[in-house]
């Protein structure tokens, strides 16, 4: 299945300072339900169609979208760009690692070893600075695929079943978090062994997590409501409670300037952080129940999936504001 | 009574020994075992049969679904089987982000494996995860 549909597109100014954000909503088709999103190198606008099993592909400029199957019982979590410019799915229907070529649009697919475990609730993914895609399965494990020689790699998590999101830092460094197990990991590229850190609050639910330019990760934490950051180099840890009653923090992007972009469902909103001065702005979706579980963007931009609307935002930004 | 369940589609018998590698689709989020100690995204489903929506003591669950009970939706084979297929179709605003499985079969035998949670409970045994895993045991869904 291939089809270009358009999108309806709104444009909204959504702050009154000097330093204005702009934030325009893509209507996409209904059903489409965009669990993650991500930017390809010329802007082109990823996202996992999780509930059709469609990779899609927005035209920013024009609104035009390209939606392409994936694949027989596909039921795509996460998509991120690779080094390669081409968008990579974590495919928890196809229990497989799926890259779609930008420029044919070919679909190929790496399943993950059955016998290990024939549905891992395949998460989300990250490269290391070796070329090698990370992967989390929720059902308990994480693993490693070189794309160059279909090597694939697959260990038992930590604490069992939960680990999701999942970065790679400037240094090409892997870490990932359990939203079950409650911890961040790193792991050793080479033998694949995962050391625990321990965020300060308590069956927190790290759910997500981003590196900042620095390598210092990046946490939503969806139990507490925290945001917290883990230096690996001070080995120190910080958290700060987002705005609002009871927050629910979902996903977590550091922009290329350290700014911090997180959802919060219990607002409805997206909430950015500036570590410099410790302060949040929120920017609420102008419909309710916008249920924003990733957010990924490029310098001035944040791209945002909304699947409790079928629609992608994005916020554009100056860089200082 | 819930007018929704009156409607009522037949469900296709079950498999539950298959339910159980069909329940892998759940287990991030679920469990089974009335001794579960995670603390886990959705709700035990120990039991689920015949409960009243939104009725595990001390778990979060979303607006949506406190409404859905409150109008007095209960779990039964029906009602699960349509929840399953559509979240959000059965319940509007659903946190329960899990695709659902396209197959009637498999909706019918991890149905199966739910109701059999029950006779096989009573403290003799606890369900785990899927016995075809080899890990060592043990994130948004809800009934």
């Amino acid at each position: 299945m291939r089809c270009l549909v358009l999108a309806l597109v709104v444009v909204a100014a959504i702050s009154s300072t000097s330093h204005a954000q702009q934030s325009k909503y893509y209507e996409l088709s209904k059903g489409d339900y965009p669990h993650d999103v991500a930017v390809g190198p010329n802007g082109e606008v990823w996202y996992a169609g999780q509930k059709l099993g469609i990779a899609g592909r927005l035209d920013p400029a024009t609104g035009e979208i390209d939606r392409i199957s994936l694949g027989k019982n596909s039921a795509p979590h996460g998509v991120i760009v690779g080094p390669d410019g081409a968008p990579w799915f974590t495919d928890g229907g196809q229990n497989a690692i799926v890259r779609v070529d930008p420029a044919t649009k070919e679909v190929e697919v790496w399943p993950l070893p059955p016998e290990r475990m024939p549905y891992t609730n395949l998460n989300t993914a990250a490269f290391d600075g070796r070329g090698r895609i990370w992967f989390t399965g929720q059902n308990g494990i994480y693993g490693r695929l070189d794309p160059k020689t279909g090597d694939m790699k697959v260990w038992d998590a930590p604490k069992g079943r939960g680990a999701y999101g999942i970065t790679g830092t400037p240094k090409g460094d892997i870490w990932f978090v359990s939203l079950a197990g409650s911890y961040l990991a790193n792991v050793d590229l080479e033998t694949g062994a995962a050391t625990i850190y321990e965020p300060p609050t308590k069956d927190q639910g790290a759910r997500r997590v981003w590196s900042d330019s620095k390598g210092r990760l990046w946490i939503s934490e969806w139990n507490s409501g925290n945001v917290s950051v883990y230096d690996p180099a001070a080995k120190t840890w910080k958290q700060w409670l987002l705005p609002g009653e009871k927050p629910r923090t979902y996903a977590v992007w550091v922009d290329p300037d350290d700014k911090v972009w997180l959802s919060d469902w219990a607002a409805n909103a997206i909430v950015r952080f500036d570590p410099a001065i410790e302060r949040f702005k929120s920017f609420p979706s102008d419909r309710p129940g916008a249920n924003v579980r990733q957010i990924l963007g490029r310098k001035g931009e944040t791209w945002i999936a909304e699947s409790g609307t079928d629609r992608v935002r994005v916020i554009r930004h100056a860089a200082t504001n | 009574m819930y007018l929704a369940s009156t409607v009522v589609p037949a469900v296709a018998a079950g498999d539950a020994a298959r339910g159980e590698r069909v329940f892998q689709r759940c287990f991030a989020c679920h469990s089974v075992d009335p001794n579960e100690q995670a603390k886990l995204q959705g709700p035990s489903l120990y039991r689920i049969m015949g409960r009243p929506a939104a009725a595990v003591p001390g778990f979060e669950y979303s607006d949506a679904m406190r409404r859905k009970g409150a109008a007095g939706l209960v779990w039964d084979r029906a009602t699960l089987d349509r929840y399953i297929a559509d979240p959000e179709g059965l319940v509007p605003g659903t946190a329960m982000s899990a695709p659902p499985p396209r197959d009637e079969q498999e909706r019918a035998d991890l149905l199966a494996y739910l109701g059999r949670s029950i006779a096989l409970s009573g403290g003799r045994r606890s369900l785990r995860a899927c016995t075809c895993r080899s890990y060592t045991t043990p994130a948004v869904a809800e009934p």
